[in-house]
């Protein structure tokens, strides 16, 4: 082993030009990986994030309503959410729980109604503070006081109705028996927090629930847990799934539900994906590194073989000297691509708002998307550079290792 | 409409040795349904997969342009108003208080709820203007004798575009309709049947609206009552009128 490092360092030492350009390659490439990483890691963790704050770690809904969610038919909603919501409470490991209605209503700030609809939530002010983060988030005017009559708006939604705070806009909604429904309110702020919020409109609990004739009732319940991570969820879903209280509703957290389920998966291929590509490209590079050495070195091969070095010794000694080029582009890289990910981390990439509308509004996708580098995202930049080298390296090691001693000689002579 | 004015309507077409024309069908159904003023109670129930609700409403027409509705109960809804002008359509809501002119999409949602959208309630009955139809046979609807007709809209701003309607030869009303979209897709039935005479003309009592999107429902209308050719205040198609409580 410490031959096979002696002579490895030897060779890399001995075209220093040619080692210097490899191992740039895969700093390059290993760096490219280490941001593009960081940048995924962030921007699934920021909407992941944003969701779970806005929609609960865990949501309990009647079953029924969940079998056809699509349709948001309210007369499946849960009713005596309140007391649903305190029992939850009283469940170890429960940090909150809150009752919320989401629905559909037509809106207007003039005469005229049908054009342009939204969803309005309906909530407590505990959780428009502690989860939705609305205070926080507000553009112009304030809060709900708790008044009845007052609304506020986001951003989008605001601009695509033309109202401004203190204009008064209608909603027409319908209750839970299918009658029309309205709620004449005045716009008492406006805010902005991301792509899902921005396109919502905001009211008590309470104007909701007479809304949609639903006294007592909630579309659903909200649950935080302490953390937001699925091994830590996964126990809690399964107490309240067999809690007395929460029969006949579903209970599923937040990574079980769509799109969220599925898109673990695509992230995970996406990841695959693009390091797939990077190691491909630098791995071109090594390989052609390693074959000239080969080629170069194969009368002194012939002779180490001949003097006895055996054929495994032979595919070591290049393998090792790749690893070598490998390890020191990729902690340089990994270094690199570290620094490029805390700097998306602090500052982020700014989409322009056409983009994020195109990505998707029923996501709480926001316009600037924030890096997310960790230890394990740099050493993983580290190990694929690594692998770069192997996987560049492999198969001129093999046309070394089966140099026979003979042949090489004859080819000296 | 008098009995004398709907026998100027059926003689001739009776007394043809030919059979009539689709155009004179859609013609006389077009008469038979029309009138100067209306007034009436209804009630409408909402039945689907899961519930009923029931709506008592009055009425008032006048020719084929204007209408008003009022919602009499339940608590809810009662006060709630609608007048349609011509192809305007403005809602009255109390609780808001604030009359809102309903355009758009929202004119082809159920009116509370039901498998009546606003646009049906809008609809004149004015078929022949409408469509261009031809008869595809001759059927009978619950023991009555009836035309079958297929009807073309003649522009897209008609809500749908094709409607199989079948006209009772007795009264020239059309006891059933399937209303279909341009693809073809069966939208909705509407059935009119419990026939009775008020003021000398024939009035379907109960009309019944299935929307075929919408699984398991269906709305009921029942005429409680209905006087033609009584002379309405013209402050009832006022938006005044919508507001006044």
């Amino acid at each position: 082993m410490k031959l096979w490092l002696r002579l490895s360092m030897r060779n890399v030492m001995r075209n220093g030009r040619r080692t210097a350009l490899t191992a740039g390659t895969v700093l390059l490439a290993t760096a490219l990986l280490t941001v593009a990483i960081s940048w995924i890691h962030g921007m699934f963790g920021g909407i992941t994030r944003g969701y779970t704050a806005i929609s609960g770690h865990i949501r309990v809904l009647d079953a029924d309503y969940a079998a056809r969610e699509e349709l948001m038919p309210l007369h499946e909603a849960i009713m005596g959410a309140d007391a649903m919501a305190k029992a939850i409470r009283g469940v170890k490991g429960v940090v909150d729980a809150q009752p919320r209605i989401t629905t559909g209503v037509a809106i207007t700030a003039n005469d005229e109604i049908g054009e342009e609809f939204t969803m309005v939530v309906g909530a407590t002010a505990q959780y428009y503070a502690d989860h939705l983060q609305g205070p926080e988030h507000l553009v112009a005017g304030e809060w709900l006081s708790g008044a009845t009559k007052e609304v506020v708006l986001g951003r989008k939604l605001a601009q695509r109705v033309e109202a401004a705070v203190g204009d008064e806009v209608l909603m027409l909604g319908q209750t839970q028996y299918g009658s029309m429904s309205p709620i004449a309110a005045r716009v008492v702020g406006i805010v902005s927090s991301n792509a899902m919020v921005d396109r919502q409109a905001f009211l008590p609990l309470e104007e909701v629930r007479y809304l949609t004739d639903m006294p007592d009732g909630a579309v659903e319940i909200l649950v935080y847990g302490a953390s937001m991570d699925a091994d830590d969820l996964n126990p809690l879903i399964s107490t309240l799934a067999a809690h007395p209280a929460l029969k006949g509703m579903q209970v599923r957290g937040w990574h079980q539900r769509e799109p969220w389920a599925s898109m673990s998966g695509v992230l995970t291929g996406v990841q695959i994906f693009i390091q797939g590509l990077i190691v491909f490209v630098a791995a071109l590079a090594i390989f052609n590194t390693m074959t000239m050495s080969v080629m170069e070195r194969s009368n002194e091969i012939g002779v180490m073989r001949a003097m006895g070095l055996t054929r495994l010794g032979a595919l070591g000694l290049f393998v090792f000297e790749a690893m070598v080029i490998g390890l020191l582009g990729g902690i340089a890289g990994a270094g690199l691509g570290g620094l490029g990910g805390l700097y998306l981390e602090l500052n982020g990439i700014t989409l322009a708002e056409d983009v994020v509308d195109k990505i998707g509004t029923a996501t709480p996708m926001e316009s600037t998307i924030y890096g997310d580098v960790t230890t394990g995202i740099v050493l993983t930049g580290v190990m694929l550079g690594l692998v770069i080298a192997v996987v560049g390296a492999i198969l001129p090691a093999l046309r070394a290792a089966s140099i026979q001693p003979v042949t090489a000689m004859r080819a000296r002579r | 409409m008098s009995k004398a004015s709907l026998l100027l309507i059926l003689v001739p077409l009776l007394a043809q040795a030919e059979p009539p024309t689709a155009d004179q069908l859609l013609d006389a159904m077009d008469k038979a349904m029309q009138f100067q003023h209306r007034t009436s109670t209804t009630t409408m129930t909402v039945i689907d997969s899961r519930r009923t609700r029931t709506y008592k409403l009055k009425s008032f027409a006048r020719g084929q342009t204007d209408a008003a509705v009022e919602y009499l109960s339940p608590a809810r809804e009662k006060g709630t108003k609608m007048l349609k002008k011509g192809d305007n359509l403005w809602l009255y809501m109390p609780r808001a208080e604030r009359t809102q002119k309903i355009s758009g999409h929202m004119l082809r949602q159920g009116m509370m709820g039901s498998d009546l959208s606003y646009e049906d309630m809008m609809q004149a009955s004015d078929f022949r203007k409408m469509y261009s139809a031809r008869i595809i046979g001759e059927a009978t609807l619950e023991g009555r004798s009836c035309y079958k007709l297929e009807a073309t809209a003649k522009d897209s701003s008609v809500s749908y575009p094709r409607r199989v309607i079948w006209i009772d030869k007795e009264t020239l009303l059309p006891p059933r309709q399937e209303l279909y979209a341009l693809s073809g897709m069966l939208l909705k039935t509407w059935t009119m049947s419990d026939l009775k005479q008020f003021d000398g003309r024939w009035v379907a009592t109960k009309m019944v609206l299935s929307d075929q999107l919408r699984k398991g429902s269906q709305t009921v209308l029942t005429i409680e009552d209905v006087s033609f050719d009584v002379k309405l205040r013209g402050e009832v198609f006022t938006r005044r009128w919508l507001e006044r409580k």
